[in-house]
């Protein structure tokens, strides 16, 4: 082989090459029988790759056009391509749902697993031989003593009449938000708390009872009823204003725990039971805000919310998983 | 609105028969698949980019995004449209005159074959050449590489495919034909 201009002869067949440069290729050409075939086999090449015509002849432009219009009008969100209809029918891929069935097995798992073994915030049981994993056991962490000491303070559950006496009667104790916000101790009321009409979920019959739930199932629970109490407050006579006394001390004695739960929970960034508690926070307080006997519209407003913020089933389902993970 | 529409329709009935082409010659003539594909690169391109791109560069999105979705075809499975092809083959309208239609069949199966011998990259190169007749700016362009690449993968397809050719044409020859 004399000469090797292969290189060139492409790009000169491609009018990539500079003028001058492709002047002097076209004279060697002229004079050089072996380059001269490189050319004609490249030029050959070009006729024939040109010349492929399509095998199947495409859907008319027309149909197809209107095809992908009318699917780009209609469905405007990008994704996955999609097929159309004809030939692309068959185009199932198996991979890609297979992969797709995994990854949501993993999630399902995954999120059933961080459901169940989710560690909660403030746990009281101390009675269990083997808690399941992420479940504190409140004995040995070092901030639990304020609360051990509480609860060991708590007179054992006992019945009450609904309406309890002088002292757990506050009628005109407003309560602004600042001032419980900044509250750093619970008040009494909260330790003697315990109304029996409220009955639990798993045979506890006192909302004191250390060893059956955690705090915050309890709370969950103990807010739900209220919730759903409240809810189904009528006025014993049309015009007549509801009797919400009962349901307004319970909500201020929830409301104390809710604040404490909720800053625990935001300490140990426990985000999901701390945003729960953040939007049952503002109810009780409004609940808590009401008068003995206030107006249908103020007691109609805030089932509104309670039905809007679909409180009532979250913490239903708060509850049930958080006793759930303490069994 | 319309307007744009009217420029799409414009660009597509411009753009849609060679970028089948282009796409059959890249699976290695599946043709189903090229038309599906080369619809879908259509149907992205109005979906997303359309509006956004500078004039005249709509052409260069296309080959680039029906590129990507031949490349995702190879990765994903091979053999997936190759017995659904083959019963679009067989039921394709036959040409009038046999001869005719055996001899351009067998043409392009060689080209087919002999293109499929090729890397990707080259073959895409290389098509885009000798089919869209892109220089190898907007080569680059398209596949998103730089010239010299463009134009080291044209040469080497084309040395490739002459010594096949050559080697070809020898063992036609050495049958007694």
């Amino acid at each position: 082989m004399g000469c090797d201009h292969t290189e060139k002869i492409s790009l000169l067949i491609d009018g990539e090459l500079a003028t001058e440069e492709a002047s002097s290729l076209e004279l060697h050409l002229s004079t050089c029988n072996q380059c001269s075939q490189v050319r004609a086999d490249f030029l050959g090449l070009r006729s024939q790759i040109s010349a492929y015509a399509l095998s199947g002849k495409p859907s008319m432009p027309r149909p197809a056009l209107a095809k992908v219009l009318s699917k780009s009008h209609t469905n405007s969100a990008p994704g996955r391509r999609p097929r159309f209809l004809g030939v692309g029918a068959l185009s199932f891929n198996p991979r890609f749902a297979a992969v797709t069935a995994v990854v949501l097995m993993t999630l399902a798992i995954g999120t059933i697993a961080f459901l169940r073994y989710r560690p909660q915030p403030n746990v009281t049981t101390n009675n269990l031989s083997s808690p399941g994993p992420g479940v504190r056991d409140s004995s040995a962490t070092p901030e639990e003593p304020d609360q051990l000491a509480r609860n060991a303070g708590r007179k054992p559950p006992k019945a009450q009449p609904r309406d309890t006496g002088p002292a757990d009667r506050k009628p005109n104790s407003r309560i602004k938000p600042a001032r419980e916000r900044s509250a750093p101790k619970p008040l009494p009321q909260l330790q003697n708390a315990a109304p029996p009409t409220y009955a639990f979920v798993g045979g506890s019959n006192g909302a004191d009872d250390p060893t059956s739930m955690t705090e915050a199932a309890r709370h969950f629970e103990q807010s739900e009823l209220l919730l759903r109490a409240f809810r189904n407050l009528r006025s014993a006579r049309a015009g007549k204003s509801p009797e919400i006394a009962y349901e307004r001390r319970r909500a201020q004695e929830l409301l104390y725990r809710n604040i404490m739960l909720r800053r625990e929970a935001d300490s140990e960034g426990d985000v999901q039971v701390a945003s729960l508690l953040n939007s049952l926070e503002p109810i009780l307080l409004d609940i808590a805000n009401l008068r003995n006997k206030p107006r249908s519209s103020e007691v109609q407003m805030i089932k509104e919310r309670v039905e809007r913020t679909s409180l009532v089933p979250l913490l239903q389902v708060n509850s049930m998983t958080v006793a759930r993970a303490n069994e | 609105m319309a307007s744009e529409d009217d420029e799409f329709t414009t660009l597509f009935q411009d753009f849609y028969p060679s970028l089948c082409r282009f796409l059959e010659c890249l699976l290695g003539g599946r043709a189903a698949l090229a038309q599906d594909l080369a619809q879908e690169s259509f149907l992205q391109l109005h979906r997303s980019a359309w509006t956004k791109l500078p004039p005249g560069e709509a052409r260069f999105w296309l080959y680039r995004v029906a590129r990507n979705f031949a490349i995702n075809e190879f990765r994903q499975g091979q053999t997936r449209y190759r017995l659904f092809d083959q019963v679009v083959q067989v039921m394709r309208p036959r040409r009038r005159n046999p001869e005719e239609e055996y001899e351009a069949q067998e043409r392009q199966g060689i080209v087919l074959e002999m293109l499929q011998t090729l890397p990707e990259d080259q073959r895409a190169a290389l098509l885009l050449r000798e089919q869209e007749q892109l220089s190898y700016r907007e080569i680059a362009l398209v596949l998103n590489i730089s010239e010299s690449k463009v134009k080291i993968d044209i040469f080497r397809a084309r040395t490739t495919l002459r010594e096949l050719w050559a080697r070809r044409t020898q063992a036609y020859s050495a049958r007694g034909h």
